[in-house]
């Protein structure tokens, strides 16, 4: 009879222990979910931030300002009329 | 033990036992119960567990996308997107030392008007005192550490080609509501809840687009035009690939509502576009086989009238008297137009341009569209629509009908979105189409004895064809016309296989001196020259991105 109960009691005591332990895990992990996921979404903002900068700085009106600026006055894109020799 | 559990299981109870198995009985069903719930607490814990995180993993996805979408190219560039931005705000309920938290600000931002802000401080409740903070403004403000200063957090619309696509994009109001050009017109779409990460993608390109608006952007400076307009569209699919008009606004910057900037002279403003419609009188009597390549008319006068108006060659001379139907093209004849109208029959003439759709409604995805008061055909009207006067349409629309005849005859419907489907409706048959592409060509060609008008745009390697146009502009104060011109240059390239319409007009040119050292101020001296410039430079970049190709099949693009 006693072992009966014993081995019950036991079967409590340990499913609290590991229902404590479990819980603390989880919660635990859902901290971190949430830590982490905030962070995602900082970095998601940030990247689409990024992304229009990028745009900007490679648009094609800023580029050619630039390389009007930087660029030597003889560099020049190539026309059609210096490799064929269709001339008349 | 086991033998009586055993027993207690399989209902089997000796009766001499009976009081003793019942207490057992009892406290095992007890126990077992308890067993149960925890059991059941213990299920719903880890399921609980579980719950949770699932919902965790809902919230960050849903709450991040902006709520507008963005508009990016055929290359993926980024047209328009929203970004976060915070305003900085004053709530006076919270202020407790006004001039320190004043003096702090305008430390912070010399620019801000402090007077201003005292002025508003006596009337509201919250002050706006800065908008669309940078984000190192924003850390600043919060290290301030002040409880009345308050950031607001809000969206706004940035358009990272700045003047680029400025008609075509058109912007959107404090509220992120579109207004004009694609913003008004696929106003839902580009708000749609359910599928805002993916963006609405357009048969633009921006590279393309940039370089035909330097170019114009020069040609307007070295013409002193009024303005200009390009537009670039792939012959085959009617996909637009560039739409320009000059002078235009940075979407990013607000400007008064009344700019003349803002009007779309591609898509909006209505012109006489003068000669380029000799191309569909001719097209249309080839069609209906009263006329070939070389028919010749012969004793063309130097003045006709209908009824009591006269119509004048213009700079008649002897050669301009017998014209074959290539040379009536090239050397740009009103009279000998006529005349082939006449052969042609007027109502013949009639219901061809209206098959074109030229007097249409245009169908594009932007809200600045126009089409010309219904047309009255009168006798005078057919002839003179022949050569493109008296009648008015948009620079859009003459590009789609130039597509339709150079293509193969198929009209084609025009779009600017990347996926819609492409639709096209016969109006010449392709045997007329080729015909229409050698007369064309035999304008534009240097080798051509008669010279054309359109052979400042021959570049080597491309084989460009094309009609230019010289319209007088109607008078704005009284009636008839004005001494202002308007210039149009309609080409297609390449001759062979015409794969792209590139339609230029300049408003209002003058004659430059410096260029041509004579000031002739026609469309061969100025929409021509541009328009060669143009295609020199585009030229390469079309011809190894192949855009079309790349559209219709984008693996095979390797193989090639």
């Amino acid at each position: 009879m006693i072992n009966k109960y014993l081995v019950s009691f036991l079967c409590l005591i340990i499913g609290l222990i590991g229902i404590h332990f479990l819980k603390n895990k989880t919660r635990e992990l859902e901290q971190q979910i949430e830590k982490i996921s905030k962070n995602l979404n900082i970095l998601r903002e940030n990247l689409e931030i990024e992304k229009v900068e990028f745009s900007f700085l490679s648009s094609p009106i800023r580029i050619s300002e630039l390389a009007k600026k930087h660029l030597p006055n003889d560099y020049k894109p190539i026309v059609p009329k210096e490799i064929t020799n269709n001339e008349k | 033990m086991k033998n009586k559990q055993l027993n207690l299981y399989f209902n089997q109870i000796p009766s001499d036992e009976n009081n003793k198995i019942q207490k057992d009985l009892r406290s095992n069903f007890i126990l077992s119960l308890f067993l149960i719930f925890f059991l059941l607490i213990f299920l719903r814990l880890i399921f609980l567990g579980f719950d949770k995180v699932n919902l965790l993993e809902l919230k960050t996805n849903e709450n991040f996308f902006y709520e507008r979408k963005d508009i990016v190219d055929i290359n993926n560039t980024i047209l328009a997107k929203n970004v976060g931005s915070y305003d900085l705000i004053l709530r006076k309920v919270k202020v407790k030392n006004l001039d320190s938290i004043l003096l702090k600000i305008k430390i912070l931002f010399p620019d801000i008007n402090i007077n201003n802000i005292k002025y508003e401080y006596q009337t509201k409740a919250i002050i706006v005192l800065k908008k669309n903070l940078s984000p190192t403004d924003y850390n600043k403000v919060i290290a301030l550490g002040e409880p009345s200063l308050e950031l607001a957090k809000r969206e706004i619309r940035i358009y990272p080609q700045q003047n680029l696509f400025s008609h075509i994009i058109g912007r959107v109001d404090t509220d992120n509501k579109g207004i004009s050009g694609i913003e008004m017109f696929l106003d839902e779409q580009l708000r749609n809840k359910s599928n805002l990460s993916n963006p609405i993608k357009l048969s633009l390109n921006a590279n393309i687009q940039y370089l035909i608006y330097e170019e114009l952007e020069k040609g307007v400076k070295d013409f002193s035009a009024l303005g200009a307009a390009a537009i670039l569209m792939n012959a085959q699919t009617g996909k637009v690939v560039s739409i320009v008009s000059l002078p235009d606004v940075d979407g990013n910057k607000r400007y008064q509502a009344e700019s003349k900037n803002y009007l779309n002279k591609a898509t909006k403003s209505l012109y006489e576009l003068g000669s380029v419609f000799k191309t569909f009188t001719i097209a249309s009597a080839i069609e209906n086989k009263l006329i070939t390549k070389n028919t010749v008319f012969s004793n063309l006068r130097q003045r006709v009238y209908c009824g009591k108006f006269p119509i004048d060659e213009y700079r008649w001379d002897k050669s301009k008297a017998n014209l074959t139907v290539e040379q009536i093209l090239v050397k740009s004849s009103n009279i000998g137009t006529i005349e082939i109208i006449k052969k042609n029959g007027l109502e013949n003439h009639q219901k061809f341009i209206e098959n074109l759709e030229i007097f249409e409604m245009p169908k594009l995805e932007i809200m600045e569209l126009s089409k010309s008061n219904k047309n009255r055909w009168g006798m005078c009207n057919t002839f003179t629509s022949g050569f493109g006067h008296g009648v008015s349409t948009t620079l859009l629309q003459l590009t789609r009908a130039y597509a339709g005849i150079v293509n193969g005859g198929e009209l084609p419907e025009t779009s600017i979105l990347f996926d819609s489907p492409v639709k096209k409706k016969r109006i010449i048959s392709n045997e007329t189409s080729r015909i229409m592409n050698e007369i064309l060509r035999a304008n534009v060609d240097r080798k051509n004895p008669t010279e054309g008008s359109g052979r400042k745009a021959d570049i080597d390697g491309y084989d460009v064809m094309g009609k230019t146009g010289t319209a007088q502009k109607a008078s704005e104060v009284e009636k008839g016309y004005s001494t202002e011109i308007v210039n149009v240059f309609a080409s297609a390239f390449p001759y062979r296989n015409p794969k792209y319409v590139l339609t230029i007009l300049i408003d209002e040119p003058k004659g430059a001196p410096q260029i041509w050292k004579h000031s002739r101020r026609e469309a061969g001296w100025n929409a021509v020259y541009i328009a060669g410039r143009i295609i020199q430079k585009i030229g390469p970049s079309l011809a190894i991105n192949n855009l079309e190709f790349r559209e219709e099949n984008g693996r095979k693009t390797k193989n090639n």
